[in-house]
């Protein structure tokens, strides 16, 4: 080796063990009886998600429904046979007036939120899950074969959707402070001709929640 | 050092660079060594640990099972529906929800098999003129995060998810050495001093990486 290659080796090596001692100084010092040390720490937490939902959602139109509607006066002329004509006032389906408490409006559809019946909570990389909503069997039937159908499934919280999937906040695992939401769905009662229990064969919908 | 840090470049561009691979050897090992060491000038050594990466919490501290997705079953909805879609009932209220884990803990020693790391601080006497008084030494940690909140570790990206942290445990094991009464310098005493941490995770709504310091004071005489 080359005396100033030698001579470089030896200020490069030099300089190495002065930075090294200096960057040891600020991390531990000797007094008197104790030293004292810094030691750098870290962990890692996984994704973790809990989902709660309820299992069986059973909903009843709240009382049987028995009610008058006044249609107003009506005349007829009547023969001594019994027979009647020149009639007024007789009633005709598109102009029933509206029932005082209940009207579907000529449109045999419902929107309903079912509200709460599911909750999310965990932790992700960016604070926050996907909630989605999947159809399963939204065909309901009671046992005169008469149907109830469901569509539009969505889910909501307080801050998001509603959607087939959205995104809820997570924070953290304590059920304190859980993300709950919501189900959405339309209820089509044109074919729900009788009265009676209406269910399917197999879950309506299956919500997911996946950490992201 | 300002003043030889300019000689070092200008040689390097002047030299053969065959010449400055030793010195490149020795900067690496020195950079790379994970302790932090040093004598007080008289009869010990004591190291400490540069830093641990503790064994990732797995699902099996929180959960009865190894899962880290979980579900609830919370029973059935029953309620009245109006003819314009109202639900009289209101579900689900937070303070009602299933428990699902066990516990928000969970715990780590420094020297954890899986985290490879096998102690916190060493210390090792050298009875180098064989009268010396051996002691054994105790030590006291403190944890903050990287803001400085004491009993914290933070996430790298979130100061607002933290992990709770606590000394659960504290050992201090004589782990080899040997004493005799002859007059040779082999003589030596080494102790090694473990912390086992326990983690709440009751506050970190993020997954990843947590980080912190182990401040350490040693008192060995």
């Amino acid at each position: 080796m080359k005396h100033s290659s030698k001579k470089t080796f030896t200020i490069v090596a030099l300089a190495a063990l002065l930075l090294t001692s200096f960057g040891k100084v600020s991390h531990a010092t000797v007094s008197g009886t104790t030293a004292t040390g810094n030691t750098s720490i870290s962990i890692t937490l996984p994704n973790i998600i809990i989902l709660h939902y309820l299992s069986d959602v059973s909903l009843s139109f709240n009382t049987d429904i028995s009610t008058g509607v006044d249609e107003g006066a009506g005349s007829w002329n009547t023969s001594w046979s019994g027979t009647t004509s020149n009639g007024s006032g007789e009633l005709a389906g598109s102009g029933l007036s509206d029932a005082p408490t209940y009207e579907l409006d000529g449109n045999s559809t419902i929107n309903v939120t079912l509200p709460k019946v599911w909750a999310v909570r965990g932790i992700s990389s960016n604070g926050t899950a996907t909630v989605s909503i999947a159809q399963g069997n939204t065909s309901l039937a009671n046992t005169q074969s008469d149907s109830i159908e469901l569509s539009n499934l969505t889910v909501s919280t307080e801050g998001a959707g509603p959607g087939a999937s959205i995104t809820a906040d997570l924070d953290g695992l304590s059920k304190q402070n859980a993300t709950i939401g919501n189900v959405g769905l339309t209820m089509d009662l044109a074919s729900a001709n009788t009265s009676g229990q209406y269910v399917a064969a197999g879950a309506e919908y299956t919500i997911t929640a996946t950490a992201i | 050092m300002v003043i030889m840090t300019p000689v070092f470049f200008k040689r390097f561009f002047s030299e053969n660079l065959l010449s400055l691979f030793p010195a490149a050897v020795i900067l690496s090992v020195f950079f790379l060594f994970p302790k932090q060491s040093f004598c007080d000038g008289h009869h010990t050594r004591i190291t400490f640990k540069r830093s641990i990466v503790f064994d990732a919490m797995k699902p099996k501290n929180i959960f009865p099972n190894n899962q880290a997705a979980q579900i609830a079953d919370e029973g059935v909805f029953s309620s009245d529906i109006r003819w314009d879609g109202t639900v009289t009932e209101a579900g689900l209220i937070t303070g009602n929800l299933q428990k699902v884990y066990r516990r928000l803990t969970f715990r780590r020693w420094t020297n954890e098999s899986q985290s490879n790391q096998e102690w916190l601080w060493q210390l090792i006497y050298y009875d180098d003129d064989d009268d010396y008084w051996w002691h054994t030494p105790t030590f006291n940690v403190s944890i903050v995060d990287q803001y400085g909140n004491s009993g914290k570790m933070s996430h790298v990206s979130d100061p607002g998810s933290w992990i709770k942290i606590s000394v659960n445990d504290k050992k201090v094991n004589r782990v080899s050495g040997y004493y005799d009464d002859d007059d040779d310098d082999d003589d030596i005493r080494i102790y090694r001093g473990t912390v086992r941490l326990k983690f709440d995770i009751s506050h970190a709504r993020r997954s990843g990486t947590y980080r912190g310091t182990i401040f350490t004071t040693l008192s060995y005489i």
